[in-house]
């Protein structure tokens, strides 16, 4: 501790702390233009200069360390008579305009000084860059303090802006001094939030910004801490602020969570319940349309299915798989992660006993070197590629494996690019490296798993010659590949894969194969190691956690006769004994009868399934659908009822992220028109099903709000149970298992032992390629991803005006031979057929693709979406759909 | 003189790199170096030369451009057989620097940062190169002209090939 005197008053820091931390700490009102709150002092500004007892001069005080007994004034004539004169040049750096707003903490500070007009003529005018679609870059109204290159730089290890130039002609600029857009910046805003005079600033007409909620990003599983801000209209304004203390996000977003929650208020938000009649919507009371809907479930119980959301919270996931087991008496729950990640979570379950991600993103940035398999986590995981962009800066290998050069090969110490559907191959061949070579953890193999020997017999075929003939990889990348991820330069090695590994027909091979890599390897349970399958949505972590799964119930429990009486006591009904069926089954039993009602709860099946026309076909066949969401979509179109649920920032409650921590989500807004949180919707629902049916539930569905249904949830779920919405809300969020209130959450699973027991390794067999491979009449291999710029199907970023610029219609990436063999250049238009189905969109001509693949996003823009070709051929253990490999065939249109 | 090539480095260029970047502590510390070599290597710092610097540093090209950009001795269009750079900063300017520099343009017919048509020599004009004694002065390839005056110009304008 340092006790020193500013102004006359005493204050007490910590070492290292500096000056300008007192003068905070104080309130006292010295401006600091360059020092962004959360960073390093870049001493630029000189705007907090002060005067010292005893020292010549008058320093800076953001660089100045505190030190004991200092005598600091920041009203000293000296200090105010220098600073003003820096204040009155930093003002004449700019011109004032009506739009520039006063130019932030500048303005202020100046008049304060006496300077509202600067003494001198501005020397240089710049031109304004507004070719970004949510922000410009108003050169006149910028003082050079490089807060924005840093955060470009140091904090989101873009690097897409500089300070340009020298002396009198510096500027703020991109590389080669073009347009914004046309350089690497990904639109994340890091540079707009901490411009201190608005020269970086939101394209949106200035309003005062009434009050922030701290709140959870809606988009990915990164789980981003974001801050809402809410105008004095009681709208969210365009730009969100991050959250520095937030430990998943460490003050970052990207473009979704920092500019497009604005979803909220697009003009088709459903806001009154609605009921179809003679096919045509009604707009009826909430008492209408609970209890049609409720009709409708009550006379289809045994013949039901629900979908829940792994967009909505906790709470809400929980309560929907209590309607389905208690009320509806079915097992018939799922949400999106067949879609996505099942083979992973199964084939952790089975190795492991756990589905989760191992390690904390902290770990990322600790890992000496870190494997990324299938994943475009720049595009998808925005926040989670910073981490590996960080890691990578810090000396760290990182291994792409991905046959589509992602952006994060650009960083890659090595990209091996395998031919798509040989992954298998590929992770075997490496494991017998590992074995051939000695640099297993022989130790870990022996102490925590099983199986060793016959898996080890297994990986016979795998040579290094089997899997380069298989893969099309050199035999010695693959070797490398093996050696720096068994053993890295320094620390432990992290794993990370998504849905390129997983949507394949062969999805719980691939799963397998990576598992046995890791274990071999020993690189789990310990810092800077472990296994990452990289969650898609918000909350697919919690939806999974809640029980929103036919196989197991609330927090992975199985049906064995002591869990279902554990059950039974809680919710006062004894919950199914079987296992029920996954969404694609479901999706199935429509056709023959086996599904005859569905409460799909924020999801749109009819953009997410594969084979979109034959899904349509069966959710045609439905006798009653009730769908619970934002806006009409593409499902809705099915449905009898339609309930208007409040949107993310309209509630309360918890999402969980990718790293298992357990974060509260805020009402900032109240709901519009009629619409609900989805839990009171559900909630009600369930009482009204269960009086037509005769079942008394007595208070099971009677809540006083969110926190209670979390508090029977964590009842329930041992590694949740030391959690509440009280303590999230005192301590931020916490990462589960969390199994008592004193316990501090967990950074990394399989410390000491796994969840059942020792780990086990299950051989993999490299199968068919794929399901569908391309042949005369389909002669391009189709692959699907998703875009930064848009969610998923783009139900949300849809109704976002900045993103619909930024990425306005489907583009078809081709590689250059292929696209030369079509004569076809980018911009071109282009049918892509399938078997199922066609979609037209745009070339863009890439060596990013294989020649012979085409790739297209999965978001649906101008009634093209790539599902209406994907295939429904599952993998037969997990049941998710090959996503990732179809063929096509491809036309110019002119 | 300029015709397009692939822009890198031979396996001693690289060499070298690798010895620069050695005696560092953080490599970027031989950006300046490298770069001079890369102008050396491909005549002048292309935006092109400079990702593949960038490259070779683990980088951002904005950075590399940055750096560029701050100093007057990095060319980004291809320069002139020989570069005059005339001091514009405060004590050449009391001597009568303005005057020189007009006199310079004016006998060469080109502009600051142009260079003659005939691709004998680039003008530049510069920050205090540190021989205010001597002002008003300009630098001429490696070499300084001191004392400058319209006629003293006029003949090293005109010993330039
Ligand atoms: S744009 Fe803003 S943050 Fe960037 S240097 Fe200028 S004033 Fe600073
Ligand atoms: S990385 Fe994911 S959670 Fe974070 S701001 Fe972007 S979309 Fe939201
Ligand atoms: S805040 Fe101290 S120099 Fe800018
Ligand atoms: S001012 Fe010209 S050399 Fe110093």
């Amino acid at each position: 501790m340092v006790k020193l005197t500013i102004d006359g008053r005493a204050v007490e820091l910590t070492a290292g702390a500096t000056v300008l931390d007192g003068v905070n700490r104080l309130g006292l009102p010295l401006p600091q233009l360059c020092k962004d709150p959360d960073r390093a002092p870049l001493g630029a500004c000189r705007t907090c200069l002060v005067h010292v007892e005893g020292m010549r001069g008058t320093p800076a005080a953001c660089h100045l360390p505190a030190r004991d007994g200092m005598v600091v004034s920041t009203e000293h004539p000296e200090a105010v008579r220098v600073r003003s004169t820096v204040l009155d040049l930093t003002l004449a750096m700019l011109t004032p305009h009506a739009e520039r707003d006063g130019f932030g903490q500048l303005g202020i500070a100046a008049a304060r000084h006496g300077r509202p007009e600067p003494s001198v003529a501005p020397l240089h005018r710049f031109h304004v860059d507004d070719s970004k679609s949510f922000f410009l870059l108003d050169r006149e109204a910028c003082i050079l303090c490089g807060r924005c290159a840093v955060a470009c730089g140091d904090v989101q290890q873009i690097g897409a802006i500089s300070l340009l130039g020298r002396s009198h002609a510096t500027k703020v600029g991109v590389f080669g001094d073009g347009a914004m857009a046309d350089s690497v910046c990904t639109s994340c805003g890091q540079c707009v939030a901490t411009c201190p005079t608005g020269a970086l600033r939101p394209k949106e007409p200035a309003a005062t910004i009434s009050r922030t909620v701290p709140t959870t990003c809606p988009y990915c599983g990164v789980g981003c801490g974001i801050e809402a801000r809410v105008t004095e209209g009681g709208r969210l304004a365009l730009m969100a602020d991050d959250a520095p203390s937030n430990k998943s996000s460490l003050g970052m977003l990207c473009v979704k969570g920092r500019f497009a929650t604005g979803f909220v208020h697009a003009r088709d938000r459903v806001t009154t319940p609605l009921v179809k009649r003679e096919a045509r919507w009604v707009e009826v009371g909430w008492d209408e349309a609970l209890d049609t809907a409720a009709d409708g479930l009550a006379r289809h119980r045994g013949a039901f299915g629900a979908l829940a959301s792994a967009k909505a919270t906790n709470e809400d996931g929980y309560l929907v798989q209590k309607f389905a087991r208690v009320v509806m008496s079915t097992n018939d729950i799922d949400h999106c992660t067949r879609l996505c990640h099942s083979p992973s979570v199964e084939a952790m379950l089975a190795s492991m006993g756990s589905g989760a991600t191992s390690n904390s993103y902290v770990d990322y940035e600790e890992a000496g070197c870190l494997m990324v398999v299938g994943a475009d986590a720049s595009s998808n995981h925005p926040v989670i590629a910073v981490r590996f962009r960080r890691a990578v800066s810090g000396g760290a290998r990182l291994i792409v494996v991905n046959p589509k050069r992602v952006e994060l090969c650009d960083q890659a110490d090595l990209w091996i690019r395998q031919r798509p559907g040989t992954d298998v191959a590929l992770f075997n061949a490496m494991a017998r490296v590992i074995l051939d070579e000695g640099l297993h953890d022989d130790a870990f193999v022996r102490a925590r798993t099983d199986g060793f020997h016959a898996w080890r017999g297994s990986l016979e075929p795998y040579t290094l010659a089997y899997a380069e003939r298989v893969t099309g990889v050199p035999a010695r990348d693959i070797a490398q590949a093996a050696r720096w991820y068994a053993q890295p330069p320094f620390s432990g090695s992290c794993l990370i894969w998504g849905m390129g590994v997983t949507q394949h027909v062969n999805g719980i091979h691939n799963a397998h194969s990576l598992l046995n890599l890791s274990l071999v390897a020993g690189q789990l349970g310990r810092p800077g190691s472990g296994i990452s399958p990289l969650r898609g949505q918000n909350n697919v972590q919690g939806c999974g956690d809640a029980g929103c799964i036919p196989t197991n119930l609330p927090g992975y429990a199985h049906y064995v006769p002591e869990t279902l009486a554990r059950f039974e006591q809680a919710w006062g009904v004894r919950p199914p004994g079987q296992g029920g069926r996954v969404v694609t089954e479901m999706v199935e039993g429509c056709l023959t009868g086996a599904t005859r009602a569905m409460y799909v709860v924020g999801e749109n099946p009819l953009l997410s399934e594969p084979d979109l026309h034959h899904a349509e076909k069966a959710f045609g066949q439905l006798e009653f659908l009730v769908v619970q969401d934002l806006f009409l979509h593409e499902t809705a179109d099915h449905a009898h009822v339609f309930l208007p649920a409040a949107a993310f920032a309209e509630k309360e409650g918890t999402f969980t992220n990718s790293e298992r921590r357990v974060q509260r989500v805020r009402t900032v807004l109240d709901p519009p028109g009629q619409a609900r949180p989805d839990w009171w919707i559900t909630a009600e629902l369930a009482k009204r099903v269960a009086r037509r049916i005769g079942l008394n539930v007595g208070g099971q569905f009677d809540y006083e709000g969110p926190a209670a249904i979390f508090d029977e949830m964590a009842r329930l779920t041992p590694f949740l149970a030391g959690l509440s919405h009280a303590r999230l809300d005192r301590e931020g969020g916490i990462q589960w298992p969390c199994p008592t209130p004193d316990h501090p959450g967990t950074r990394y699973l399989y410390g000491e032992t796994f969840p059942r027991g020792r780990a086990r390794f299950i051989p993999a067999r490299q199968i068919e390629e794929a399901a569908e491979l391309p042949d005369a009449d389909y002669p391009f291999v189709l692959n699907t991803g998703r875009l930064l710029y848009h969610w998923h199907g783009g139900t949300l970023t849809r109704r976002v005006q900045g993103l619909l610029e930024l990425a306005p219609r489907l583009e078809i990436a081709i590689h250059p031979s292929d696209a030369r063999q079509l004569g076809v250049d980018t911009g071109a238009r282009l049918r892509v057929t399938s078997r199922r189905g066609d979609l037209t969109g745009y070339a863009r001509v890439t060596e990013a693709v294989r020649a012979g693949a085409i790739f297209v996003p999965f978001v649906k823009l101008a009634d093209s979406a790539a599902n209406f070709l994907t295939n429904s051929a599952a993998d037969p253990a997990s049941k998710i759909p090959e996503y990732k490999v179809c063929a096509v065939r491809l036309e110019k249109l002119s | 003189m300029t015709a397009t090539r692939t822009i890198v480095f031979s396996p001693d260029q690289l060499a070298e790199v690798r010895r620069l970047q050695g005696l560092y502590p953080d490599k970027r510390g031989a950006l300046l170096p490298v770069l001079h070599m890369a102008q050396d290597a491909f005549d002048y710092v292309s935006l092109e030369v400079q990702e593949y610097v960038a490259g070779l540093f683990d980088m951002a090209p904005s950075h590399v451009h940055e750096v560029v950009t701050f100093y007057t001795l990095y060319f980004q269009q291809p320069k002139g057989r020989h570069v005059v750079a005339v001091c514009h900063n405060l004590s050449c300017y009391l001597a009568g620097s303005r005057e020189i520099l007009a006199h310079v343009k004016q006998r060469l017919g080109i502009g600051v940062g142009e260079t003659t048509d005939d691709g004998r020599v680039t003008l530049q004009s510069v920050e205090c190169l540190c021989a205010c004694e001597a002002a008003p002065m300009m630098q001429v390839d490696d070499r300084y002209e001191l004392n400058l005056t319209p006629e003293k110009v006029d003949r090293i304008l005109g010993e330039l090939r």
